[in-house]
This record gives structure tokens, sequence and C-alpha cells, in this order.
């Protein structure tokens, strides 16, 4: 029994994430007691519920509580929203949901950052512990760290999801959820649950009460996203990650601006493989036990304009942005001034749930300031050709994108600065070639990643055809040969994903 | 419909086939990608070629676990000296004669505000210290103490834009030359305490020196400037100024020593230029940016190097140097380069650390000379980050070459809490240690800086209670 409680209890040095060994096990278990009780919904549901639960236990430990308290906050609030006729009682219920997720959030990403600003800007300390864990060891005489504040996985993701709920039963656009389980289940389902797509409860819960409908060519679609997934995660996310561009992101003064710049573009491809990479996994694994998820992820850098890219990246964050922030603050009806300040307070606000610090609040102003320049340039650039507009728009895009994730990667605003001024001063085009030559392969998977993802849709398609449509016993064989290559690449044993910081 | 039992049934083919197919692979050593990361990516560094016997190379790297993972002092003929000051649990150890230089260097820092003198501590060292890492903080806490301020020696041309203080930038076509690495050079060259020298290609060039813009701090501001230059066989017209005004014009004669050209009563915050007239280029060895008096702390990098190249130097220019620089205290940290190197014996490293040694011993008897070990590091073998168990040996291997030249040794590995250190080091949040597991991050290097400081400080305690 020894051993067993060891794999299943919670381990802070063995991430349980998708690349985990443990995390395929798991799944596997999950697929058959899955094909045993998919016929009955209240078994499907329970038993999917708790999975899940294990799984936020097993990847964030004790922190599994906080999914809980948001859970039954949100549950009970839908359904006193739903019995409550009186506007004051229902804004009441529905500030309470905020503060309660909002302040959750606030205490455990936010607080050590606005204390820190706090005594920095009237040079004053303030001593800072982790108040929860001081109250859990008093009461219960556990010895939990209180001199840090750990951040619990997914709370950026599971708290919008709750929110947006609430807030759809607010509206009235949505009836509340009267069994317990079924919202436990939406809100901790486990493939989205530490980094998304943030899930609006009108898409997911009427799906909970259809049965099990899933066609073979779509299950072998899933299977499809979750290779490419994982693919892109552990082939080019990881290892473009520990060759080049995490080293010279952490000591860019080491570094001629020229490599600096290639880990910059290396980033760019870093960061799409590793959050797309996360989502197709995910969509993949939830389709395979009947559940549709929307996409996250349209090939963002083949974006023409900064808000094609937020069309196209993170699609569930930008889109949750524009229906909870953006339009209540008044959106494009208020005339063009109020729409640009709408637009820059959603964006900072937006860069700031990426990250507390202020590195995501410039990111996001850096972002919201794009947008606001490009509608304001809007009458001019619409006079020049349009084949002209649209490669032009395709490379300053790209590029304004890749600019905007130094602020996003670099360790302090210190070192950014030093990537930006040297980039400029000591662009040393000869050191290039031979950090090239030191590194081949992680430049040579940096080409064919944006090779990739800028083919036309049609040959990805007809790639993804082909594999659907083939023979079950070619597909195994393809599926097991990209799985032992996945085992050959995967030098670091897992990089965590990095949208499980948010 | 597909019934999910049938993607439960393919799930569990696949998964066998995979097993299957890696294990075939294992079988027979099939590996598309190597194991373990590529060490050391620093490009630029210099491929070297240190003399170890291919028979000595670790093929099991743990088979380390077993062995003492010590050099015996004695096998190397060593033995210690008479008294020995151990600070916390001889993480620091300093031999009596060390510690009577270090004493007369702390003496002399005290009253350096009253006297109005400027004493140095060159802190040479390999990539770790680039940037001003480690060296910053440590100018840092001596400034605070004992005065001082200006980022020390530099090298007037910096292609690479290294330092972390001020901005160089130069006029005409600067080339620079190194005492290790093979290159152009307009003759026959001396080299110093950096190992590298400054010259410019034509009859005319120049460089203006300030600090950045965002740097507000001490390290940033100088009110005094020393150029080292040799003139050569021709003589040198020197034209000095702030902020693009021309200040005033100097003639350095013709000699093949080296020769000071000083600028005092820098406004704090102002560039100053310097433009050059020869027909043969003179040769730059640094330039000092400094303050009045207090404490000057230099940050003297070697990328590439394993030790110093105090042999390849001129050792009368570095007496000529040290005389004019006051130098109070070396402090001397390499041994990353020397970790990619895998064997079971660096009797070879020994050697050439405790010969790179005994020329500052020889030249510099009255100035106490601490080396900094080299620090924990891990790797990545089969999936897993493991600690490098060799960097044991090399911390020992100087450790030994330091006691044996009465020199002052700091062991950084215990200092960062033992030979696992950097696993730990490099899972703290921000880490520690870059992904290399080698190189310390600014904040890594930050807390090493402060490591280094406070055993310095209990040791001047302990100096002075026993005095």
């Amino acid at each position: 029994m020894e051993p067993l409680y060891e794999i299943l209890k919670y381990d802070p040095g063995e991430p349980f994430m998708f690349t985990s060994y443990l995390f395929w096990g798991f799944y596997g278990f999950v697929l058959l007691v899955h094909s045993l009780v998919y016929r009955n919904r209240f078994f499907r549901s329970g038993f999917l519920f708790l999975s899940s639960l294990f799984f936020y236990y097993k990847a964030g430990g004790y922190y599994f509580f906080i999914l809980l308290i948001s859970t039954l906050t949100d549950y009970f609030i839908g359904l006193g929203l739903e019995k409550s006729s009186k506007r004051w009682k229902r804004r009441f219920l529905l500030i309470v949901s905020l503060v309660v997720n909002l302040g959750m959030l606030g205490y455990f990403k936010y607080s050590w950052f606005a204390v820190g600003l706090w005594a920095d800007i009237f040079g004053k300390n303030v001593e800072m512990k982790d108040w929860l864990a001081v109250l859990a060891n008093n009461l219960f005489g556990s010895s939990f760290e209180i001199g840090d504040l750990v951040l619990p996985v997914g709370i950026s993701f599971f708290t919008f999801q709750t929110i947006s709920y609430t807030i759809d039963v607010y509206r009235r656009q949505l009836s509340p959820v009267r069994n317990i389980v079924d919202f436990g289940f939406y809100v901790s389902f486990f493939p989205q649950l530490v980094a998304g797509p943030i899930v609006r409860a009108r898409e997911f819960i009427p799906q909970l009460y259809r049965s099990f409908n899933l066609t073979e060519k779509q299950a072998w679609h899933a299977v499809f996203l979750i290779l490419s997934g994982l693919v892109k995660k552990l082939i080019f996310s990881d290892y473009i990650a520990l060759n080049l561009t995490d080293r010279i992101f952490e000591n860019p003064y080491l570094y001629s601006g020229g490599e600096i710049l290639t880990a910059v573009y290396g980033y760019t491809l870093q960061i799409y493989c590793d959050f797309s990479g996360y989502t197709d996994v995910a969509i993949g694994l939830a389709l395979l036990l009947g559940f549709r998820l929307p996409i996250n992820f349209n090939s963002p850098y083949s974006a023409r304009t900064l808000s094609d890219f937020w069309r196209r990246w993170h699609i569930s964050l930008s889109s949750w942005l524009r229906d909870y922030l953006y339009i209540p603050l008044g959106g494009n009806r208020k005339g063009r001034w109020r729409m640009n300040v709408n637009v820059m307070i959603t964006m900072t606000l937006g860069g700031l749930w990426h990250g507390a610090s202020v590195r995501f609040v410039l990111w996001g102003i850096w972002h919201g300031l794009g947008i606001v320049i490009d509608k304001l340039l809007k009458p001019v650039t619409e006079r020049f050709p349009k084949w002209l507009m649209a490669w032009l728009g395709y490379f300053m895009t790209f590029h304004f994108v890749a600019i905007g994730w130094i602020l996003f990667r670099a360790a302090d605003l210190e070192s950014a600065r030093t990537m930006v001024v040297r980039i400029f001063t000591v662009f040393r085009p000869d050191l290039v070639w031979k950090a090239i030559e030191v590194n081949c392969i992680a430049f040579v998977l940096i080409v064919m990643g944006f090779v990739l993802h800028w083919l036309p849709d049609s040959i990805k398609e007809n790639f993804r055809g082909w594999f659907i449509s083939a023979p079950w016993p070619v597909k195994v064989a393809f599926t097991a040969l990209v799985g032992v290559l996945l085992l050959q690449f995967n030098v670091a044993g897992g990089e965590p994903y990095i949208y499980f910081r948010f | 419909m597909i019934r999910p039992i049938k993607i439960f049934l393919y799930f569990v083919l696949v998964v066998l086939l995979i097993l299957v197919i890696d294990q075939l692979l294992n079988d027979f050593d099939l590996f598309l990608f190597s194991k373990t990361r590529p060490a050391s990516p620093i490009v630029d560094t210099l491929s070297l070629s240190l003399p170890v016997d291919k028979k000595k190379i670790i093929e099991n790297s743990d088979s380390l676990l077993a062995d003492s993972g010590t050099i015996d002092d004695k096998s190397l003929g060593l033995s210690l000296p008479p008294k020995v000051y151990y600070i916390d649990d001889s993480t620091l150890i300093a031999p009596e004669g060390f510690c009577r230089l270090l004493a007369n260097f702390y003496e002399e820092a005290e009253q350096a505000k009253e006297h109005k003198t400027l004493i140095r501590i060159l802190h040479i060292g390999d990539s770790q210290i680039e940037a001003d890492r480690i060296t910053g903080t440590l100018r840092k806490k001596f400034q605070e103490r004992y005065g001082g301020r200006g980022p020390g020696f530099i090298i007037p041309y910096d292609p690479l834009r290294i330092n972390a203080n001020v901005h160089l930038s130069n006029k005409g076509e600067w080339v620079l030359s190194y005492s290790y690495r093979k290159g152009d050079s307009p003759g026959p060259l001396s080299y110093g305490f950096s190992s590298k020298v400054a010259w410019f290609r034509g009859e005319t060039a120049g460089f203006t020196v300030g600090p950045y813009p965002w740097k507000r701090d001490r390290d940033a501001q100088f009110s005094r400037a020393k150029l080292f230059v040799i003139s050569g066989d021709d003589s040198l017209r020197v034209e000095i100024g702030f902020n693009s005004n021309n200040l005033r014009s100097e003639s350095v004669p013709a000699d093949e020593g080296i020769q000071i050209v000083e600028v005092e009563d820098i406004p704090v915050g102002e560039k100053v230029s310097f433009t050059f007239f020869a027909k043969n280029s003179p040769t730059f060895h640094g330039l000092t940016l400094d303050g009045e008096y207090g404490v000057a702390v230099d940050n003297i990098a070697m990328r590439g190097r394993p030790w110093p190249g105090f042999r390849l130097a001129d050792h009368k220019l570095l007496k000529s140097m040290a005389s004019e620089l006051n130098i109070g205290l070396f402090i001397l940290q390499f041994g990353t380069n020397v970790l990619p190197t895998r064997t079971d014996d660096y009797r070879f490293y020994y050697i050439h650390f405790v010969k790179e040694l005994q020329v500052l011993k020889t030249l510099f008897p009255d100035i106490p000379v601490l080396i900094i070990g080299v620090q924990s590091s891990a790797e990545l073998i089969d999936n897993k980050v493991k600690p490098v168990r060799r960097a044991r040996l090399i911390a020992d291997a100087q450790r030994s070459a330091a006691l044996d030249c009465g020199m002052g040794f700091l062991d950084l590995q215990k200092a960062m809490g033992g030979i696992d250190a950097a696993v730990t080091w490099a899972k703290q949040e921000p880490p520690f240690i870059s992904s290399d597991y080698m190189h310390f991050t600014r904040k890594g290097a930050y807390e090493v800086g402060l490591k280094i400081w406070n055993l310095m400080e209990a040791l001047r305690t302990k100096i002075e209670e026993s005095n």
C-alpha cells in the first residue's frame, strides 16, 4: 500500500501534467472507468468530478479547497439568483461572487505585488505572511510555510470560469445548474482546469445532459490533436526553451544582440507551441470523454492587425475580457475616445491577469497602445494598396507581438531593457552564426516551427484528413511512433507549461 | 459511434507499442538525441584544450559518490599552513599570513575617508562575474562601509557591451587583443591584469564614457578617471572633454612603460571624452572611473578562462600598474570553464592554478589574495537534474592551490548549501541559477555577493577579536 500511497499523494517535485508519465496512467484509468459508467449520467459526471478533484490535488496539493470554495460559492449564488427577483438582492449576490472569486485571486496572486509596490512607493516595509497558512497552522497544528505565498495552479482560469457563470445567470442568459455534482464537474473538468481554455457554462453545461456521442473519426481527430499538442510542447517548446531561450533571457548581458534576437524569435514560437500545445491536448482529452471544448488558438502569427491577433490568440480569454469587461465598460458605443480608453483598460487588466508584475502591466499597455494606434491609423492605411498593407500589416504585427514577448518573458525590467539595448548596440552577426553552429537543432526547430505555423490551412487539413481516414493499424502505428519520438525528445523530463503560472 | 471501451483498448495498444519500441531502441543504444543538455552555451567561449588523460574520462559520474571526492593535499605535496582561521565550518579558510595582510587592507580601507585615499579590490574571474555580477554586490557593500563610488576598472573598448554601469561609445577603428587568443595586433603586446589590450587602426580615434541614463546609483557615478596607456615609440596627443566641450589637450611622450592620463573633478553624471592622435596606435590597458577616496571594486571578467592568465602578462607592467592602482586585495573566481572537463583527477588544474597564484605571490607578497572556489552546478542526465559531483574535485584543487600559496579560500559550494545546492537554486522562484545550471542569474549573483561579503565580514571580526 505504501508505494501506491506515494504515487497518489501530491509531490511538488513531480508536476502532474500532460507531459508526465503518471498523468497518462491516470488518464488510462479514467478512460477505463468511463467506458464502464458512461451510460449513467450521474455516475459519469460524479466519476469525472472526483477524477478532476484528484487531478487538481496532484497538480496543486491542498489548494484544491480553493476550487471547492469557488465551486460552492457560485453554485449557491446561482441558485439564489434564480430565486431572487429583487434587483438589489440579485446585485448583492453578484457582488458576493465577485468579492469571493476576485478576493481569492487577489490574495494569492496580487497581495505580495501590492505590498511590494506599497513598499517601493512609500519606502516602508510591510511584513508579509501567508495568513491562510498561519490560520491553518494555528487551527490544525499543520506546518505550512508561512513566509511565501504559493499561487494555486489554475486559479486565474477557474475563477474567471465561475465568474462568467454567475454573470450569465445574473443577466438571465443562463439557467443555474441545480445539481452540485454537475456544477462541480463543470468548474473542475481536468483537461482544461489548470490552463484553460476558459469554458463558458452555456457552452459546457448542456453537454452534461447529452449522452456520450462520438464517431470513430472524431475520436481519431482527438488523438491527432493530442499528438500535435504534445509535439508542439515537447519537441518545439521545451527543446527551444532549454537549449536557447531560457539561458539567453536569464542572462542577456552574456549574449550579443543577434543572439538575443534569435532568442526573441525562439520565445515567440516557444510560447505559442507551449500554450496552444496544452490547449490542443486538453481539447483532445476532453473529446475522447465526449466533451467539446472551444478552440483557443487560430494561427495567431498569421494576423495582419493587432486586433486580429487577439481574435486568434488565447481566444477564450480575449472573448471573456470582451464580454465581461470591454462591453460593460461601454465598448465602442460611447464614442471613439471612450472606446480607446476602454481598450487600454481592458488590455492593461488583461496584462495584469497574466501575472503580478509591472512587466505584465506594461505588456498589456504595449498591446493596448498597439490596438489604439492601429485603429487611429486606419483612415490612412486604408488608402494604400491592399496587398501592400496586408504584407506590411502581417510583418508589423508579428514583430510588434515578438517585441512584446520580451517584456512578458524577461526576468525583470532591467533585463528587458538590457535585451533591447543589446539588440541595437551589440548585434554582432558573426556570433549568431557561431551560435547556430553550436545549437543547430534549436534553430532548425525554430525555422521549422514557423514554416509549419504559416503553412496554408488546406495542407494541414489534408494531413489531418489523411490521418483520420487511414486504416486503424496505420493510425495506431503512427501514434506509437510519434509517442516514441516524444520520449526521445523529452530531454528535460517535461518543463512546466508557461500558463500554469497564471 | 465509437464505444468508450474501444478508445481504452486503442489507448492500451498504443502505450504497449510505445513501450516495446522504446525498449528496443534502448537495447540497441539508439538515441535520436543526446539525453544530456549541452553545456556552456555562451558563444565566444574559448575552446580550451585542457590536458586531460583520456583514460581518466569519467564513464559514470556517480562513481564519484563512492570515492572520497577530495584531492588529498599530501598527495599533491602540500602542507597546511601553521595557523589557519576557519569561518562558518571552514566555508572560508584563512591562513595566518593571509589574515595579517587582510588586516592591513581593512585598516587602510578604514582610514581611506580620513586620509582621502583610494584602495582597490581587483575581482578577477570568468564569465560568472561578467556584467558586474557578484562584483556589483561586493562593491555596494564595501563602498557603503568605507566610502567610494564609480564602477572602477574598465577596458576603454567594449564591443560586447558587457559593462553594466557605464556606456562607452568609440570613434575610429578599435581592436581588442587578448593574451590568450590569437588575433590581430599592431606588434608585440604587453598585457596587464585584464589580459586584454585595446588599440586602434589609423592615426586618430577616441571614446566617450558616461553613466547609463537610467543608472543613478553609486556604481555609475565617478569624479576621477585614469587612463593606463603605453604610447610606444611615438608620442601621443590626447584631447579631453566633458559633454563634447574640449577641456584640455595633453601630450604623452614616447615610452615603452605605462603612463597615466588623469582627469579629476569630473562633474557627477557627466560624460568624459578622450580623442587620441598618434602615428602608431598606443595600447590601452585600462581606465579607472572612481570617486575621490574609499574603496574601488573592479570587475575584470575573462570569458572562457579557467585561470587568470598572469603567466602570460608582462610582470613589469603588472607591478607598475599595481602601484598606480593601489591594490589592497585580489579576489579570484574561476572554475566554471573547467566544469565541462570530465575527469576524476584535477591535478592538472591544480598545477596550472598554483602557477598562476605563484606569480601573484612573487610579484605582490604584501597583497592578500582570496580564492573563491567554483560554484555548485548541475547537469541534465537521463531527464533528471543531477549535481555535478566533479565540481567538488575542482574546488578541492583550487583550495589546495590557495592554501599552498598561503592565500585565503572561500568554498562557494559550501556557502551555497553543499554540492547539491545548484539543484535547489535552480528551483528557486525566481531561479538563482541559470538553466545551464552553471551561471548565476542576476538574483543568484546578488545572493552569492552577499554570502561572500558576510563571510569576509565574519573573518574581519574574528581577526579584530584575535588582535
